[in-house]
């Protein structure tokens, strides 16, 4: 421990409870004093470098991209407040011709896809995890569920791939493992509210989107495979 | 292009980035958060003449900005109940998925200031200004801002969902 002394200026000097306290404060700050403890003090100084893991974490949490073209949204939005600003003649136009346009593009707008349209597309996108014939090495599984924050406790069979995926713009648990007709895609979807069971079907897929806690999972597999005894099998493995 | 539209179009590019990111940790809703910024935006071309320091131009936007969010906030219906839109993006990891779902759970009055401090990049002098509290009352919130995160992500509340989703399967 470094005791606590004053610097001419009247600021103390840093002790280990204030280096402490200030790390959760202002840990960026590039402050003299609390640098130099975590030069002088072995232990304060882990703490400073474990912060500043947090805190590049944080920065990229933080850094979330905005969407594409938001910029030229806003000077599109911008041009015609010009206009009404200017000449109110032209706010009339601009309006009719956005009404219009939102008239056409309203009727032309395809609704939003259900989240069994979501995991079918999914599945559709990445047709390389479906022929996968090696084992997911164990490690890996283990890796990808436990992000998810779950473990797997009981034989959920063999596992041809295994990885934390985009699905519905969220992160989701994508894991093949081998059915009695061909891979079988089990998609881990927390978060995600389905009111029941729903049968999913595709041009060669069927599948099953079921509730689950306070998320749903989905399996699907090639068209006559029997995906009850899966669902008993992911039962018995997740609540092992 | 008069000068006045130079200007504007020049702080669109230079701030539109940082002020979605500003209104997607407010509001924590992607669509809501562009309509934030366009809203910011339209006034700041109203009163563009206010603006007469090009440095002091961020922080006037994120002041635009938080007061079109406060506005707003009366009307608003919660998000508490909804599914949480955090956005994915492959390279950031689980890591960084996890941190931003612990920081969407936060309490505004804790992720504004470490918002502010984080990602604006301000001092806590002036996040007190701009929240109109004391510097006393910015260190208190970014303390238990940083806490609150720490507890979050450590005690693994956050990878609880998915353990839930697993054990209720139906």
């Amino acid at each position: 421990m470094t005791a606590s002394r004053r610097v001419p200026c009247g600021r103390p000097f840093v002790d280990c409870l204030e280096f402490r306290r200030f790390s959760l404060i202002n840990p960026s700050s590039g402050d003299e004093a609390y640098l130099a403890h975590a030069r002088r003090c072995h232990s304060c100084a882990q703490i400073l470098r474990e912060q500043e893991r947090r805190e590049q974490l944080l920065r990229t949490a933080f850094n979330v991209p905005p969407p594409v073209g938001l910029e030229a949204r806003v000077l599109l939005r911008q041009s015609f407040a010009r206009r009404e600003w200017r000449r109110p003649v032209f706010v009339a136009a601009a309006s009719v011709m956005l009404a219009l346009t939102a008239l056409v593009v309203g009727w032309r707008t395809i609704p939003a896809p259900s989240l069994a349209d979501e995991v079918l597309a999914h599945i559709r996108e990445e047709p390389a995890a479906l022929g996968h014939t090696g084992l997911a090495p164990h490690e890996k599984v283990m890796s990808v569920v436990h992000a998810l924050g779950a473990a797997i406790a009981g034989d959920v069979g063999k596992v041809r791939y295994a990885g934390v995926c985009e699905i519905d713009r969220r992160p989701g648990g994508h894991l093949v493992i081998d059915g009695e007709r061909g891979p079988v895609t089990l998609l881990l979807l927390p978060g995600r509210i389905v009111a029941d069971r729903t049968v999913l079907r595709a041009a060669d897929y069927q599948g099953l989107l079921l509730p689950a806690g306070n998320g749903a999972v989905a399996i699907v597999g090639l068209d006559g495979e029997p995906l009850d005894p899966v669902v008993e099998r992911l039962k018995l493995s997740f609540n092992g | 292009m008069d000068k006045s539209q130079d200007r504007f179009a020049a702080l669109v590019h230079a701030w539109a980035g940082d002020l979605h990111r500003y209104a997607y940790w407010l509001c924590r809703n992607r669509a809501e958060a562009e309509d934030l910024v366009q809203d910011t935006f339209l006034r700041a071309w109203r009163a563009l003449g206010d603006l007469r320091d090009a440095t002091a131009a961020k922080s006037w936007l994120f002041t635009i900005l938080r007061r079109e969010f406060l506005r707003g906030l009366p009307h608003k219906p919660t998000h508490d109940a909804e599914p949480v839109d955090i956005p994915t993006h492959e390279p950031d990891g689980i890591a960084c998925w996890q941190t931003r779902r612990a920081l969407h759970a936060l309490p505004l009055e804790y992720r504004e200031p470490l918002l502010l401090q984080v990602l604006g990049g301000y001092r806590c002098e002036e996040i007190a200004t701009m929240l109109e509290i004391t510097p006393a009352a910015v260190m208190t919130r970014l303390f238990r801002a940083r806490q609150k995160l720490r507890e979050a992500l450590d005690d693994g509340v956050e990878a609880g969902a998915m353990r839930e989703t697993l054990c209720g399967l139906s």
